[in-house]
């Protein structure tokens, strides 16, 4: 395969920004931002709307100039490099197929421009199509196709070329919640498959969590923590994260020295203990509890911390039923809990009982002192 | 008979009798003497064919009609790109510039046209200054003339169509081009071409249309050998009085103008569902 296109990707495909930051006139769409993503894995960039997350694949993939920083990949410096010579695949939101081509031409284009030999693009073409199951809709066009059938052939066109790097913005978002599902675990079994580091952007928390190696939540412009799923649901930052990955309860409270040790207050005095290592007395305090970690009703248990509240309401979701409590000695905190439903359940609380309300001390996370 | 009835009989009926005597009647009349009715003969419809001045005049209005395209679409097609590259003020002032003249009438652009054509007019003055030529150049009453009259004329039927299709280019297909490795060039050959074709055929084909039936610019920018049909016809009408003959022509114009604009029609689904996109 001879080509113009410089291939920085032949190594590891390893992409590192350093510092790298992007300007709109007086709006920072991006503040120095420095990661390392190691080749092979799939991280997903999380965040709320205009977070800056497209502004950062734009910048990886050099649709957009930096104002400061510089780009990586495989330990090339490519912040200069046009963007067509980048080797970098990009599988836009709305996948930006070309109307006037082919499914089959349409996949056909990254290899073309790279001068491949005629029977080799056929040849890479038909296997691709084949990965992502549309061998029988090559000779349609994109105005011919379901959405999640263009979004096959988005992706196909991007990693028909083998780049070390696939970049895909909000590559689902377009598809209905079934389809999306799907196409998650079909596309993170090919990303594995092609051992292709691949950063994807979305503002779903639940994709994030489904899909990736580690997770880099921004807010603002700014990044606010990366970190393995797990990593950033059981130890989130900053309240943010916190809310933003998994659903979650946030107190805050002072931390008071009691006879059982360190405690969070809450409203009219409910003691909360805290496990080690506590903060200092005195010190104001946010926590999270998640929804998972609190029991309700049972019998009372040596290791939980044990307290009482009324359940406000119910709300059955199929897989959970959502209950929300109002904690005895506690009235301006709600708490929401999640119970599995089960056919045999026999326990689910009513409306205005008072149930007993429990968690393992080291269930609560201290995110945030001051 | 209700008053909704009646007004609507007024509303429509009207204007429909008058487009029916002052057009329709006409119009099958002329068709009717060009064939010669009541005998029907195509003998003038022949002498189109055999008397060489007329054959002359019909290959000169297709070959200026053509030549006038070909200029448009090789001027016009890069005056739409670069317009459509500008921002939305830059490009509401060039369309304002570009649709100007036509609140000009025809008469008032061909007499510009002569005050800068002529041999004494102002091109050939700053040539003759400028040390380039002694003797003026003959820019009109001649072929060059009206064609330079013709392309300026004609030009928006160009831009306009080609700049829609332009326009309706998603810009994320251009960047999708790039990060599938395709430079600026290729991206035009492969993207942006192809999706203006379209637009730009039935530009052309507009131009063309409107091209072969020009009047006064070849009457005036062009001299006596420059005749074109329309000129020809108003010849026959006026100076000649051969009504069949000017019939003929008028018929055989209109007929070959209304298989073009079918062939306009079967493009514009085209033009439309790659705007739709
Ligand atoms: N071309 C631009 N000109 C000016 N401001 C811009 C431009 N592109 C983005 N911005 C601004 O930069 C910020 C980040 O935008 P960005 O598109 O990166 O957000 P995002 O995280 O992708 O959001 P979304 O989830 O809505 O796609 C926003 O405040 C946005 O308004
Ligand atoms: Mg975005």
């Amino acid at each position: 395969m001879t080509s113009s296109i410089d291939r920085p990707g032949t190594a590891n495909g390893e992409v590192e920004v350093r510092g790298l930051a992007k300007r709109y006139g007086a709006v920072d769409a991006l503040q120095p931002t420095s990661f390392r993503v190691t080749g092979g894995t799939f991280v997903t960039l999380l965040g709320p709307s205009g977070s800056g997350k497209t502004t950062l694949l734009k910048l990886i993939a050099g649709f957009e100039e930096p104002s400061a920083g510089s780009v990586h990949i495989s330990g090339h410096a490519i912040t200069d490099m046009a963007p067509y010579r980048r080797n970098v695949g990009f599988v836009f939101q709305q996948y930006a197929l070309f109307p006037h081509l082919t499914v089959a031409q349409n996949v056909s284009y990254p290899l073309e421009m790279r001068r491949m030999p005629r029977v080799a693009i056929d040849k890479a073409v038909a296997n691709t199509l084949e990965l992502v199951r549309l061998s029988d809709l090559a000779r349609r066009r994109p105005s011919q196709l379901s959405g999640g059938q263009q979004q096959r052939v988005a992706l196909a066109r991007a990693i028909v070329f083998r780049p070390p790097v696939l970049l895909m913005d909000e590559p689902m978002a377009a598809l209905d919640k079934r389809l999306r599902e799907e196409m998650q675990l079909e596309i993170r079994g090919l990303q594995r498959t092609l051992g292709i580091t691949t950063i994807s952007v979305t503002h779903d928390q639940s994709e994030a969590l489904v899909m990736s190696d580690r997770i880099l939540v921004l807010r603002d412009g700014m990044l606010q923590q990366s970190g393995t799923p797990e990593d950033l649901y059981h130890n989130p930052r900053n309240e943010f994260v916190a809310s933003f990955v998994g659903e979650s309860n946030i107190l805050r409270g002072r931390v008071e020295n009691g006879p059982g040790g360190p405690s969070m207050a809450l409203g009219d005095g409910l003691g909360i203990p805290l496990g080690a290592p506590a903060p200092p007395a005195g010190a104001e305090i946010v926590c999270v509890l998640r929804p998972e970690a609190i029991e309700i009703g049972g019998e009372p248990s040596v290791d939980h911390f044990e307290t009482v509240g009324e359940v406000v309401d119910r709300i059955f979701c199929g897989d959970v039923v959502r209950v929300r409590l109002r904690l005895v000695g506690a009235p301006e905190t709600t708490l929401v809990a999640k119970m599995p439903t089960q056919r045999r359940l026999v326990f689910v609380p009513d409306t205005g009982t008072m149930v007993r309300v429990a968690w393992r001390t080291e269930e609560l996370i201290v995110i945030e002192r001051h | 008979m209700s008053r909704s009835t009646l007004n609507s009989l007024l509303l429509f009926g009207l204007p429909a009798l008058f487009i029916a005597t002052f057009f329709v009647v006409p119009l099958v009349n002329s068709v009717a003497v060009s064939l010669g009715v009541p005998e029907f003969t195509l003998a003038a419809y022949r002498r189109l064919v055999d008397v060489p001045v007329y054959r002359a005049v019909y290959g000169r209005t297709l070959r200026v009609a053509l030549i006038v395209t070909l200029v448009c679409v090789v001027v016009g097609y890069p005056c739409a790109y670069y317009i459509s590259t500008l921002g939305r003020r830059g490009r509401i002032v060039a369309i304002g510039l570009i649709a100007l003249p036509f609140m000009l009438s025809v008469l008032v652009r061909n007499y510009v046209w002569m005050v800068l054509l002529q041999d004494t007019g102002l091109v050939n003055r700053l040539l003759i200054g400028a040390g380039w030529i002694e003797t003026p150049v003959r820019l009109m009453h001649n072929e060059l003339g009206v064609l330079i009259a013709m392309a300026n004329m004609l030009l928006p039927y160009v831009i306009f169509p080609v700049l829609g299709a332009l326009l309706a280019i998603p810009p994320e297909l251009r960047t999708a081009s790039a990060s599938l490795g395709a430079n600026g060039a290729r991206t035009f050959w492969r993207v942006t071409l192809p999706l203006t074709s379209a637009g730009t055929a039935a530009g052309a084909l507009l131009t063309f249309i409107v091209g072969l039936g020009f009047y006064i610019t070849p009457a005036m920018m062009g001299g006596a050998r420059e005749m074109m049909v329309a000129n020809l016809i108003a010849f026959n009408v006026r100076d000649v009085l051969n009504w069949t003959l000017a019939f003929s022509l008028s018929t055989s114009l209109l007929a070959s103008t209304i298989v073009l604009y079918f062939a306009y029609r079967a493009l514009l689904p085209r033009v439309a569902t790659l705007q739709a996109i």
